[in-house]
C-alpha cells in the first residue's frame, strides 16, 4: 500500500500541480482587471452608498444620519425640478440625436457627395463638450450672438432679444439643441455602418415585390436596423443622464437652478455646498434610475428580438 | 560606470524632488493673479522665503481639493480662501495654523492696524494673513460722464439724477449680472447698506428677516431702477469675457458705471482703458444724506495649514508676506489698496480710492458672501438671480430667502 502510494505520488503530484496551475491561469489573467474594477469601481460605489447615510462634509468625521439625506432630497423642490430636467434631457437626447441621425443616414445613402456630408456632420462629435458649450454660448448670446442677429435680419424682431440661456425651460432646450448638434454625428456613423452591413437578399426581394419610399424604410429597413437603433438609443439615454460638462459651461445649472439636472445638482451639493452626504444620495438615485432604465429597456428590446 | 549610469536617473529624480519639495507652493483659485504670486515668491527667495503660485481654474474644484486635503499630510502649506463664515468651518476643523504671533510683530511695528485682523479672528486667535482687502466702489467712465455733463455723485439724489441723464443719452447707468451666480448679491447688499446699514448687519446674523419692510424697500428700489432702464439686462457678463462683458460695454461707453471690488481695475485695464485718464472711482453715496458714508469690504485670507509637511517654511513665507517689501510689490502688481501702512501704490485709481477712504472714513461693512452663513447665501444668490430675471417674483424670493435663513438659524438654537 505504502509502496504503491509512494510509487504514484510524484506523478500524481506533478499532475495535480499541472491541473492546479491550469485552473489558476485564467484567474491570473483576469486578476488585473478584477483589481481595477474592485478598486476603482466597486469600492467607490460602496463608499458612496455608505456616505449617502452620513453628514459627510469633507472636513469632519462623518456621522450616521440614516435616511435623512434621502428624505431631504425627496421633499426639495430643487430636486424635483432637477429630476424633471433630467427626464427632459434623457427623452430629448434619445429622440433628437438618434432619429435625426437615422434620417440623415438614410438620406446620405442616396445623395451625391455623401462623403462630404458624412465628414461635415461627424466633425462636431470630435469636439469636447466643453468647447461646444463655449461656442454655443457665443451663438446664444442675447446681445450680440449670431442667432439673435440672424433672427433680427430675417425680420423676427420680437425674437431677436431672446435670452436663450437665461429663461427656463428655454435654456434647457437651447442646451439640448447644442447637444444634438454635437452628438448626431456619432449616431450617424452607427447607422451608416448598420445600413452598409444589412443583408442584401431581403432588401432586393422587397424591392422586387414593389416596396419603396417610406413603406420600404418602415417595413424593411427599420426592422433590420433594430439592433443598431437599440444600441444607439441606449447609449443616447445613458449619455443623456450623464451630461454635465455642457451644462456646467453654458449655465452652471442656472439661472436660479432652473437648468440643473441630477448630475449638476449632485456636483453642486458635493463641491459647492459640501453636503457630500446629500451628494452621495443623489449619486445613488441616479445610479438606480439608470440601472432600472437600462434593465427594462434591454429586457423589452431583447424580448421583442427573440420573438422576431 | 555601469552602476553610475543605472543609478544616475534615480539620483537625478531624487535631487529634483528634493528641489521641488523646497519650493513652497501657494495654492489659489485666481489664475489671473498666479504669476504675480510667483513674482512676490521670487523676491522672497532672496531672503529664504521663496514660493510659487499653483492655481486652479475652477473655484469649486479648488475648494474640494483644499478641503479634502487639510486634515492630511498632503495639505497645501499656504492657500487662499474666503473669510467670515466660509473660513469658520475650516477653523472649527482644527486644521489651520494660528498666525497671531506674526500679526503681533507687525502690529507692534505700526505696519498694520488692529481692525484688519478682525476678519480673520476666531476666539481671539488670528488664522490668516491679508491676501487682499478689497473695497467695493463705483468705477465710472469719464467720457460718458463728460458727454452727459455730470460729475461723480455725492448724494443719492444726485446719483438718481445722473442715472436719468445717462439714460437720456442712451447710456446704461449701471451693470448688473447673474453670470456665475454670485454677482447677483452685489446690488442687494449695496442698496441695503446705503438705505440702512444696521438692518443689513442684523440680517446677516439672523436678527432681522428678509421679509421685513426695510428689505422689501430694497427690492422696490432695485425694481424701480430696472424699470427705469438704469441697469443692464441681468444676462450681461460680469467680467470682460463673452460678447457682452460688462467691462467691454464700459470700455465702449455704452455703460457708465460698474460697481465692483477694487480688484476689478485689472479687468478694466484688460480692455485698454487707462486708470485716472479714462476712468475714475467714487464711493456709492448713502440714501440718507446725513448718514455716515458706508462701503462694503471683502477681506480675502491667506492661510497656513497646520498639517502641512513644510509648515516651518510656510511660516517663514508668512512673515515675509506681511513685510512692507512684499506688500509693496504685491499691491503694485495687483493695483490693490495697500493693507500695510508703509506701502504706497502707483495706480491713480487705487490712489483715488485710498484718498476717498481716508477722507470720508466710511463705515466698513463686510460683504454678504462672507458676512452671512454659506448655507443661506449660496442658495440665496439663486433666489436673487430669480428676482433679477423676473422682478414680479419679489415676494416669493423674499419668502424663500427667509425660509433659507430660518432653516439655518433654527439649527443653531
Amino acid at each position: 500500500m505504502t509502496v504503491t502510494q509512494q510509487g504514484r505520488t510524484p506523478a500524481r503530484r506533478a499532475s495535480a500541480r499541472c491541473s492546479t496551475a491550469a485552473s489558476l491561469t485564467p484567474y491570473l489573467f483576469v486578476l488585473p482587471a478584477v483589481f481595477f474594477v474592485v478598486v476603482f469601481l466597486l469600492a467607490p460605489m460602496l463608499y458612496t452608498f455608505w456616505q449617502s447615510f452620513t453628514d459627510a462634509d469633507g472636513l469632519r468625521t462623518p456621522n450616521f444620519v440614516g435616511l435623512r439625506n434621502y428624505a431631504e432630497l425627496f421633499t426639495s423642490s430643487n430636486f424635483t425640478l432637477s429630476l424633471r430636467n433630467t427626464l427632459i434631457w434623457v427623452v430629448a437626447s434619445v429622440v433628437l440625436p438618434v432619429s435625426l441621425a437615422f434620417a440623415m443616414a438614410l438620406a446620405l445613402e442616396r445623395v451625391v457627395g455623401g462623403n462630404f456630408f458624412r465628414t461635415a456632420l461627424y466633425l462636431p462629435s470630435t469636439l469636447a463638450a466643453a468647447a461646444a458649450g463655449v461656442l454655443f454660448s457665443f451663438i446664444f448670446d442675447p446681445t450680440s450672438g449670431v442667432l439673435n442677429a440672424a433672427l433680427g435680419a430675417l425680420g423676427f424682431d420680437s425674437l431677436s432679444q431672446t435670452e436663450w440661456l437665461f429663461r427656463s425651460p428655454l435654456n434647457t432646450w437651447s442646451m439640448i439643441a447644442t447637444y444634438t448638434w454635437q452628438s448626431v454625428g456619432a449616431n450617424l456613423m452607427i447607422f451608416l455602418i448598420g445600413l452598409q452591413s444589412l443583408p442584401r437578399e431581403p432588401l432586393e426581394a422587397a424591392k422586387i415585390d414593389g416596396a419603396s419610399g417610406l413603406k420600404f424604410t418602415r417595413l424593411i429597413t427599420l426592422p433590420l436596423m433594430t439592433p443598431y437603433v437599440t444600441i444607439a438609443s441606449l447609449m443616447a439615454a445613458v449619455n443623456g443622464f450623464k451630461v454635465f460638462d455642457l451644462i456646467w459651461v453654458m449655465t452652471q445649472g442656472g439661472p436660479a437652478r432652473s437648468s440643473e439636472t441630477l448630475v449638476v445638482t449632485m456636483y453642486r451639493e458635493g463641491f459647492i455646498l459640501f453636503h457630500q452626504g446629500v451628494s452621495a444620495a443623489i449619486a445613488v438615485v441616479i445610479s438606480l434610475i439608470a440601472l432600472a432604465f437600462s434593465y427594462f429597456y434591454l429586457r423589452n428590446v431583447m424580448d421583442k428580438e427573440s420573438h422576431v | 560606470m555601469i552602476k553610475l549610469t543605472k543609478s544616475f536617473p534615480l539620483v537625478l529624480t531624487l535631487a529634483l524632488s528634493v528641489a521641488a519639495a523646497q519650493t513652497l507652493e501657494l495654492y489659489n483659485d485666481k489664475p489671473d493673479w498666479n504669476s504675480n504670486y510667483t513674482k512676490v515668491g521670487d523676491l522672497g527667495a532672496k531672503s529664504g522665503a521663496g514660493f510659487k503660485g499653483v492655481t486652479f481654474a475652477d473655484p469649486s474644484t479648488y475648494q474640494a481639493a483644499v478641503r479634502t486635503s487639510l486634515s492630511t499630510s498632503k495639505a497645501p502649506a499656504m492657500f487662499t480662501w474666503w473669510s467670515g463664515y466660509r473660513m469658520k468651518d475650516l477653523v472649527e476643523s482644527g486644521t489651520l495654523q494660528d498666525l497671531t504671533p506674526i500679526w503681533q510683530k507687525y502690529q507692534k511695528a505700526g505696519e498694520y492696524g488692529s481692525d484688519l485682523a478682525k476678519a480673520f479672528t476666531f476666539d481671539g486667535k488670528i488664522y490668516a494673513l491679508p491676501n487682499n482687502v478689497a473695497y467695493w466702489a463705483v468705477f465710472y467712465n469719464k467720457k460718458a460722464y463728460k458727454d452727459a455733463g455730470i460729475t461723480p455723485p455725492t448724494t443719492w439724489a444726485q446719483l438718481e439724477s445722473n442715472n436719468a441723464k445717462l439714460k437720456a443719452r442712451g447710456v446704461t447707468a449701471f451693470g448688473q449680472s447673474v453670470e456665475d451666480r454670485w454677482p447677483a448679491f452685489i446690488w442687494f447688499e449695496e442698496f441695503l447698506t446705503r438705505q440702512d446699514p444696521d438692518l443689513y448687519e442684523r440680517l446677516m446674523v439672523g436678527k432681522a428677516k428678509y421679509t421685513d419692510p426695510g428689505v422689501t424697500k430694497v427690492f422696490t428700489t432695485w425694481k424701480s431702477w430696472m424699470d427705469k432702464g438704469y441697469f443692464t439686462p441681468a444676462s450681461t457678463g460680469f467680467g470682460s469675457g463673452g460678447t457682452n462683458g460688462m467691462a467691454k460695454l464700459f470700455a465702449q461707453g455704452k455703460l457708465a458705471n460698474i460697481l465692483a471690488g477694487d480688484w476689478y481695475t485689472a479687468t478694466i485695464a484688460g480692455t485698454g482703458l487707462k486708470p485716472g485718464e479714462d476712468y475714475g472711482v467714487f464711493i456709492l453715496p448713502t440714501m440718507n444724506a446725513k448718514a455716515k458714508p458706508v462701503i462694503i469690504y471683502e477681506a480675502s485670507p491667506l492661510i497656513v495649514s497646520k498639517n502641512a509637511v513644510n509648515k516651518a517654511q510656510a511660516l517663514k513665507v508668512a512673515d515675509f508676506w506681511m513685510s512692507a517689501k512684499a506688500q509693496t510689490l504685491w499691491s503694485n502688481l495687483q493695483s490693490f489698496t495697500p493693507v500695510n501702512n508703509e506701502v504706497t501704490v502707483d495706480n491713480p485709481v487705487t490712489k483715488e480710492l485710498t484718498s476717498a477712504l481716508s477722507k470720508s472714513k466710511p463705515r466698513l461693512i463686510n460683504r454678504i458672501w462672507e458676512a452671512t452663513p454659506t448655507e443661506i447665501i449660496e442658495p440665496g444668490v439663486d433666489e436673487l438671480s430669480k428676482f433679477m430675471l423676473d422682478p414680479s417674483t419679489q415676494s416669493q424670493v423674499q419668502a424663500n430667502l427667509q425660509k433659507l435663513a430660518d432653516a439655518y438659524w433654527n439649527k443653531q438654537k
